[in-house]
């Protein structure tokens, strides 16, 4: 029954990777981090696709997820369009920015209790310094011996 | 420990209620005495360890290395402590046991806590020990999903699921948006990983190039030039779930809540019998049919679908099984099963795991799919159109035109 197992692997991975991105879009308020939550959400569903396609022996499993594919592409163009947009009006990403969009029986969202920032957390990634210039040897290249 | 927990409750779950005799036999028949002197050792040295991390101060880890104690404990101790506990906790176990001891319990409740604790939140700490019970939670989700057929088999898938999952885990918990964006190019290699697994090659390569290559980039270019200044503090909250902040349940619980609910029921419904009864009974007999010589008739990979034909059933078979034997299997499920059964060859065009599968996938696509194809081409060029147009929105179209016209 190793083909029934497979099926239901798959099923189980794509169901989890479903939750966690929708998890994350509920709960993330970076404009950013909520699209790369819907986008995790369209990759559980492309595994569900492929796994029943294979079960039935049918191509439009994989033939969807490649429309899949190229929908998440023209979505993905469109939304990073669009905030940069909300960007430039607003200079941040938070979504919380924009809550007067909400209902008119919704309260409003007020940060309280900001944490502070851990001090472990406020490094920076180091890189290594680059573009060092090789010593150049003045006399060697003021007086050359050969022309 | 969901051995643990199925020792504990095992009589009750099996039907028996005898007590002392049956909870003897079933820990005699499960935990072999040289297992059993490995858990009490594994079980004394994880208590001098926590012991040891609870006098030099530090408390975290220390509920995780009682529990694990008191698990080991649990399952190797000897018979008549066994039964003693059987006794004890005997009634309120019934009522729960099933539930509580199914480890598909455990492994979502252990995934939402998880997922929980690495959500953006006050510490490190609670980040790590979200980390470590998403580890343990992982070891439920195997024991819940069925094995594959070969240990190498199972060992690859598992570790391309666990770097999809965790890749979509990391990249809804880290602060930095583009620290998000790394871990989704992760999540999307691992997935590229189980196409491949499935055979679906060209999707796999589709993913890599396509999905990573592509689309995370443009996300990175986008934070690039939209980016905020220093660590913004919206992205070490969540939301909350009511404006002002008072009650202590977020939008976070709710979420995770939900999102556990959908799963658990996914879970469940998948392992449930009854699904396919028929395609169940007629795999179980594929293993006896065998022909004169004692061949067998059929492997169990051949088997595609079991439909029903009327009054009688309709079985499909791969193209690869030749006409002889899909008849001789026809004839020999009639005979042992009753009423009508019908074999069927799927073409070969139909085959998903055919060898040449850009050639097949090619011709379905651009054959029988071709509205599809010059839809999806409309639509990436009208998104194209379609983000041109908003950017541009905000420009002073009158300062590029008056340099023209002079």
């Amino acid at each position: 029954m190793s083909e029934l197992a497979l099926l239901n692997n798959y099923l189980l991975v794509g169901g989890l990777l479903v939750a966690i991105g929708m998890i994350g879009f509920l709960v993330r308020r970076n404009l950013i981090v909520a699209f790369l939550s819907v986008e995790v959400m369209l990759q559980g569903v492309s595994l569900s696709l492929v796994a029943w396609g294979r079960h039935h022996q049918d191509w439009g499993g994989q033939l969807m997820v490649l429309l899949v594919i190229a929908v998440a592409a023209c979505e993905a163009a469109i939304a990073m369009v669009l905030v940069l947009m909300l960007f430039r009006q607003s200079g941040t990403l938070d979504l919380a920015f924009w809550q007067d969009a909400r209902e008119e029986t919704a309260p409003r969202y007020i940060d309280q209790q900001v944490p502070e920032e851990l001090e472990e957390d406020r490094v920076w990634p180091q890189l290594t310094p680059a573009g060092a210039e090789p010593a150049v040897d003045e006399e060697r290249r003021l007086h050359r011996p050969q022309v | 420990m969901s051995e643990t927990l199925w020792l504990l409750g095992a009589p009750w779950i099996a039907g028996q209620t005898e007590g002392a005799d049956s909870a003897a036999a079933v820990v005699a028949e499960t935990a072999a005495p040289t297992w059993r002197v490995v858990g009490l050792v594994l079980a004394v040295v994880v208590a001098l360890l926590t012991v040891r991390r609870w006098r030099s101060g530090k408390r975290f880890g220390v509920p995780c290395g009682a529990l694990l104690t008191l698990g080991l404990l649990a399952w190797s101790v000897p018979s008549t402590a066994q039964t003693w506990l059987d006794g004890a906790i005997g009634p309120v176990w019934r009522a729960v046991g099933p539930v509580v001891s199914h480890p598909l319990t455990w492994a979502v409740g252990l995934g939402a806590a998880a997922l929980l604790a690495m959500i953006p939140r006050g510490t490190r700490r609670q980040f790590q020990a979200g980390l470590a019970l998403g580890v343990v939670s992982l070891g439920f989700w195997a024991r819940v999903a069925p094995g594959l057929a070969a240990p190498l088999d199972q060992t690859v898938f598992w570790a391309l699921a666990l770097t999809t999952l965790g890749g979509a885990a990391m990249t809804i918990s880290v602060r930095s948006p583009v620290y998000s964006a790394i871990w989704f190019a992760q999540s999307l290699l691992g997935a590229a990983g189980l196409f491949f697994f499935q055979g679906a090659q060209f999707l796999g390569l589709a993913t890599v190039v396509v999905y990573a290559g592509a689309i995370v980039v443009t996300f990175l270019f986008v934070i690039m030039v939209a980016q905020p200044e220093g660590h913004a503090t919206y992205d070490r909250l969540t939301w909350r779930l009511w404006g002002h902040g008072a009650s202590p349940i977020t939008s976070k619980h709710v979420s995770v809540l939900v999102g556990a609910a959908l799963v658990a029921v996914l879970a469940y419904a998948i392992g449930a019998p009854g699904i396919e009864p028929a395609r169940r009974e007629i795999a179980k007999l594929l293993p006896q049919a065998r022909d004169a010589q004692k061949q067998r008739l059929i492997a169990d990979d051949d088997l595609v679908e079991v439909a029903a034909e009327g009054e009688g059933v309709l079985v499909q078979v791969r193209g690869t099984v030749d006409e002889q034997r899909a008849e001789a299997l026809g004839a020999w499920l009639a005979e042992r099963r009753g009423g009508a059964v019908r074999v069927e060859r799927l073409s070969s065009e139909r085959n998903v795991l055919h060898s040449a599968h850009m050639a097949h996938l090619g011709a379905e696509l651009f054959g029988r799919q071709l509205l599809s194809v010059e839809l999806a081409g409309t639509l990436l060029l009208a998104a194209l159109v379609g983000a041109v147009a908003i950017a541009i929105q905000g420009k002073d179209i009158d300062a590029v035109e008056a340099p023209a016209g002079e």
